[in-house]
């Protein structure tokens, strides 16, 4: 495995989703393009659904695989201290289950939950045109319509 | 001159009974014979035959929850980013041919 990659994704993803992500990237080992680009792509159209990143932020915000989201923003505080965050949001058959450090589980609602939904449906929209070219509606390719 | 007595809804003649005809009843009051009327004019209530209680609309197909949205959504991107792959493959292996 990358170690590069090794190193995002024990930094943004913890240990638990390791085997995910070896799956992922395996597979497409021999492609050119990989699943970490993709996800690269994505993550910056992520970034932007929650409003502008303050000044000396940084974002992610990404679909990790069919059940986990990842939201992370790093910044320095007033000592210049480096700060980070990191939110694995887990979709279970009953709901979303909200991992922030600690670690401190709970399942969203209301309107976080509406929230974080109606993001992920944005994140599909804008990723399927400005990454994929398709329209996320149909799933075709522009250039086929 | 022959006596008629009425006695407990009976007619006695020169004390024989005798049978009662509609024609010795008495004439009926008015207010009671209009009230009479008025009974015989009032259809007798029917019950209405059960009505069949109509079934529910057809339900408006509700919008996917929060959940549900969260999990399509993943399923597409998830779907998006596999399909490319597999396109970058084929590209490749057309390429190498």
């Amino acid at each position: 495995m990358n170690s590069l990659l090794k190193k995002m994704v024990t930094l943004i993803v913890g240990d638990d989703t390791q085997a995910a992500i070896k799956k992922q990237s395996t597979k497409t080992s021999k492609t050119k393009l990989t699943d970490r680009d993709l996800l690269r792509q994505e993550s910056k159209i992520g970034a932007t659904l929650f409003g502008p990143v303050q000044k000396g932020h940084n974002r992610e915000f990404f679909c990790l695989d069919e059940s986990t989201w990842i939201w992370h923003e790093e910044w320095r505080d007033e000592k210049g201290v480096e700060r980070q965050s990191t939110v694995r949001y887990e979709l279970h058959p009953n709901g979303i289950l909200k991992v922030s450090d600690g670690p401190r589980y709970r399942f969203i609602e209301g309107d976080e939950l509406k929230n974080f939904a109606e993001a992920t449906r944005l994140y599909y929209e804008q990723t399927s045109r400005q990454v994929y070219g398709r329209d996320p509606k149909t799933g075709l390719k522009f250039a086929q319509q | 001159m022959s006596e008629t007595i009425y006695r407990d809804g009976k007619k006695f003649d020169d004390g024989e009974q005798v049978d009662l005809q509609a024609s010795d009843l008495p004439p009926m009051p008015k207010w009671l014979a209009s009230y009479a009327q008025r009974r015989g004019e009032v259809k007798p209530v029917e019950l209405a035959e059960p009505v069949a209680v109509p079934a529910p609309a057809p339900e408006i197909i509700a919008p996917l929850s929060d959940l549900e949205l969260a999990k399509t959504t993943t399923s597409l991107t998830m779907y998006n980013r596999e399909r490319r792959l597999l396109e970058e493959e084929a590209a490749q292996e057309d390429m190498a041919a």
